[in-house]
């Protein structure tokens, strides 16, 4: 009961800190550039209209999926030993990039009980290189700006991965 | 035995739950996206990271990549931008993971799901990849 009531406390403490977040700059760009945060707005709203829906169906699928799968199945594989952390590596590139459909995915494993190095690396992975982003590096750069970029961070997820591990691994990180 | 009819009736419970908690910080998470594109045109952003190279156009790189919103039509042609005005591949590559891994409009979202501890530390253990990669790309290219 008490870890439901602390819970309850940090997310209101969240709503907290992001509403104020949100009024002040909402707030500081009607004072500078009103013409342009309503074009903005607009922009956004239309996004939202077609994320929310297919946000909404990724949470459900996600985590009632990840939480058919067996945790000592995730145990075995989503650990955070050297092995754990290159599946996670390479794994990331299949997670989606757009939060609300990716991390849903990672909830459940974290739920799973997946330790903090497999998830890291899991989540830098699939930030810098989920499938979902690489075209449009490809898009949007020249070629050789994209192939350096993927190059230079290509081993990054996983030594992230190492380094939560060695100084993250005992830290109760999980959300109460 | 495990009843699974159960299990998925309780995870869809939850999910929907989850789903109300997190709808309110993903309106704001919009929201603090449109007014960061209305502060920042993309014009400053590449007047100002797109005149220093080097380790200095590394560090740039990766202090603004944090303020860029997170959506690639954003993000990425602000660093093609920032290729055209002349910045250093250090400093490109730096900017491209900072906005990829640290876009401050992304936090919320990440927050709602997996907690601010979780949020903090993958922050710290993230923070080293724009410097590295980009001090990689500015020795190899």
């Amino acid at each position: 009961m008490r870890k439901e009531e602390n819970g309850n406390n940090q997310l209101m403490l969240v709503y907290g800190v992001m509403a104020a977040l949100t009024a002040a700059l909402v707030g500081a760009a009607f004072a500078i550039a009103p013409e342009r945060i309503v074009l903005e707005i607009n922009k956004s709203y239309f996004a939202m209209v077609e994320v929310l829906p297919a946000a909404m169906v990724s949470i459900v699928v996600a985590t009632t999926i990840t939480a058919l799968i067996p945790a000592k199945l995730i145990a075995k594989w989503a650990d955070d030993r050297v092995r754990g952390v290159l599946i996670a590596t390479a794994a990331g590139m299949l997670i989606p990039c757009e939060p609300m459909l990716g991390l849903p995915v990672i909830l459940g494993l974290v739920r799973g009980g997946a330790g903090i190095g497999f998830i890291v690396a899991l989540l830098t992975s699939s930030k810098l290189f989920s499938l979902m982003r690489i075209p449009d590096y490809f898009a949007f750069l020249d070629f050789k700006l994209a192939a350096v970029f993927l190059a230079c961070a290509l081993a990054m997820p996983f030594m992230s991965g190492l380094l939560a591990t060695a100084v993250a691994g005992h830290i109760g990180w999980r959300r109460q | 035995m495990l009843d699974y009819k159960t299990l998925v009736a309780k995870e869809i419970k939850q999910s929907l739950r989850l789903t109300l908690q997190v709808l309110p910080l993903i309106v704001c998470g919009i929201l603090i996206s449109a007014a960061i594109s209305a502060l920042l045109p993309p014009g400053m952003v590449m007047k100002f990271g797109g005149s220093e190279a080097g380790v200095q156009g590394i560090l740039i790189g990766g202090a603004i990549g944090m303020f860029v919103p997170g959506e690639p039509f954003l993000g990425l042609p602000i660093a093609a931008g920032l290729a055209k005005a002349g910045a250093g591949y250090g400093g490109l590559v730096a900017f491209i993971s900072s906005w990829a891994l640290f876009s401050v409009t992304l936090y919320p979202a990440e927050v709602a799901f997996l907690g601010w501890r979780f949020v903090l530390l993958r922050s710290l253990v993230n923070l080293f990849i724009p410097l590295l990669a980009g001090f990689i790309a500015y020795l190899i290219v």
